[in-house]
């Protein structure tokens, strides 16, 4: 009889953590890396939420410093709802997704379901010893973030019809960007700590590195990376339920100061396929930036890791 | 006062059926809204502020929340178009033959639709009323026009009078003195 308790020693990164993938040692080189990540319509063109929940799925493995492998596609739809060939459109998109991060789609589960749900279960690898986990930041490493935010946001304004076209636009090619090079760089560089962003928005998944590490966090407002034309639209009140979730959920680990709730509510929203967030001992940050920048990667500087408590600061700079 | 119920709407809901509504309603006036989420209560307050609206906020039984806005006097939104009130008082427009009078009418019911304003209101007496029951061929426009924020009211007696209280299918059963009141406060009545 197995015993459940007993934790099986090859299992380097589970579910304790809240990671982005599960890490399983496969031998002494080399582990396996897992995950999966379902998502729902985020834009109106089939081809392009097909692509982007690759990219979404991806981006977890990249998290973890791994390389992906194969992918196993789960469809959820209605087939009174999805025409046959928005379907095939959304598969399309996909599959041009992983073919160009060689990801091999090896099979795939379709069922029925009132909602469109579509995503994949990613396996790749990574070397047993440069697993990259979201609980390994130091006290003073800086923080970096790879996309801008306002995905869920501007979601939310497309389901509204009140988004601008260019804004879409953005917001798709954000969405669209894969982690890959992010991931290379951050490998090359000597990154300590990483993980993506996404359904907990930007304050959610640096919570969870602080808490993974028992560091605290202090945020320069300023620095935030947040795409143009997001302000209008929080005054509009086009913000996601998942963004006043995550702001209750993180109560009393956020302190704000005099900064409004408008200010800050960017950074509570939920990602689609978000950028990666980096931690970076100082010494190491000016290749950090090299590396991002021969490679054509978008990285902004938002803050550093500080001791504990796990507190997240947000202050104002000029 | 029109309650515009949107509990049970996944944001942005809300904010889009408050946006019809102050888009289609003249400056000065007050509605509210009942939303069942702390998110869809913070949306649509703010939207409404956004456009230079009142707002005040109570909570109502089922862990829900009733917005009041009240739009702003002065501050006008883009379209200055008043929103009329329809009043339909018969299934066929026109007089001199009923066919093509029926016809005529279900073609000027669907085709509210298409317009930029969506009514304030649309009220059907007499044997209009049959248009808003079941087996009525606007019954869909009627009900896209209902969830834009357009009143739908059927005269109680009429309903009565032909036998068909119990198969209305879009709207509320009112009577003589809300559909008068109605008419009086109207900025613009369109009777085809």
């Amino acid at each position: 009889m197995i015993d459940s308790t007993v934790r099986d020693t090859r299992l380097l990164v589970g579910m304790e953590t809240s990671d982005d993938a599960g890490v399983y040692l496969l031998d002494d080189n080399t582990a396996l890396v897992q995950t999966i990540d379902v998502i729902t319509p985020v834009v109106d063109d089939p081809t392009d939420f097909g692509f982007i929940a690759a990219i979404n799925a991806l981006s977890d493995i990249y998290a973890m410093g791994g390389t992906p492998l194969t992918a196993l596609s789960l469809l959820a739809f209605d087939p009174c709802d999805l025409p046959h060939e928005a379907a095939q459109e959304i598969m399309a998109g996909a599959l041009e997704a992983l073919s160009l991060n060689n990801c091999t789609l090896i099979g795939g589960h379709t069922l029925e379901d009132p909602e469109i749900k579509f995503g994949f279960a990613i396996t790749g690898t990574a070397g047993a010893d440069s697993v990259v986990t979201n609980s390994s930041a130091s006290t003073g490493d800086m923080i970096y973030l790879t996309k801008p935010l306002g995905t869920g946001i501007i979601s939310t304004a497309l389901k509204g019809e009140a988004a601008k076209e260019s804004l879409i636009d953005e917001s798709t090619g954000w969405m669209k960007t894969s982690n890959r090079d992010g991931s290379t760089a951050m490998l090359q560089s000597g990154v300590t700590s990483a993980t993506d962003v996404t359904g907990f928005g930007l304050l959610g998944h640096l919570f969870e590195m602080c808490r993974g590490s028992d560091l605290g966090a202090v945020l320069d407002l300023n620095s935030v990376p947040v795409m143009e034309g997001i302000d209008e639209l929080v005054g509009m009140g086009l913000i996601p339920e998942g963004a006043y979730n995550n702001r209750k959920y993180l109560e009393g680990v956020v302190d704000r100061g005099e900064i409004s709730d408008d200010s800050l509510l960017p950074l509570f929203d939920p990602q689609t396929s978000g950028g990666l967030l980096v931690a970076i001992p100082p010494e190491k940050a000016d290749l950090l930036e090299f590396t991002f920048g021969e490679a054509d990667v978008f990285f902004t500087r938002i803050g550093l890791f500080t001791e504990a408590p796990v507190v997240i600061k947000i202050v104002s700079s000029f | 006062m029109k309650i515009i119920d949107c509990r049970g709407l996944a944001c942005p809901g809300p904010v889009i059926q408050v946006k019809k509504k102050m888009e289609a309603k003249p400056p000065g006036s007050i509605f509210a809204i009942e939303v069942d989420s702390e998110a869809s209560r913070e949306n649509v307050r703010r939207f409404a502020k956004s456009r230079g609206a009142a707002v005040s906020v109570e909570e109502i039984k089922g862990d829900a929340f009733r917005l009041t806005v009240t739009t702003d006097n002065v501050h006008s939104t883009q379209k200055e178009q008043l929103s009329p009130v329809v009043f339909v008082t018969s299934d066929v427009l026109g007089s001199g033959d009923d066919k093509l009078g029926g016809i005529l009418m279900e073609g000027f019911v669907n085709t509210l639709s298409d317009q930029d304003t969506v009514p304030d209101k649309i009220i059907f007496m007499n044997t209009g009323v049959r248009l808003a029951v079941e087996g009525s061929p606007v019954l869909d426009t009627l009900t896209v026009l209902s969830d834009r924020g357009c009143e739908i009211m059927s005269c109680g007696t009429c309903l009565e009078y032909f036998s068909l209280k119990d198969k209305l299918a879009v709207g509320i059963v009112s009577n003589m003195y809300d559909i008068q009141r109605s008419l009086m406060n109207a900025a613009k009545v369109i009777r085809p």
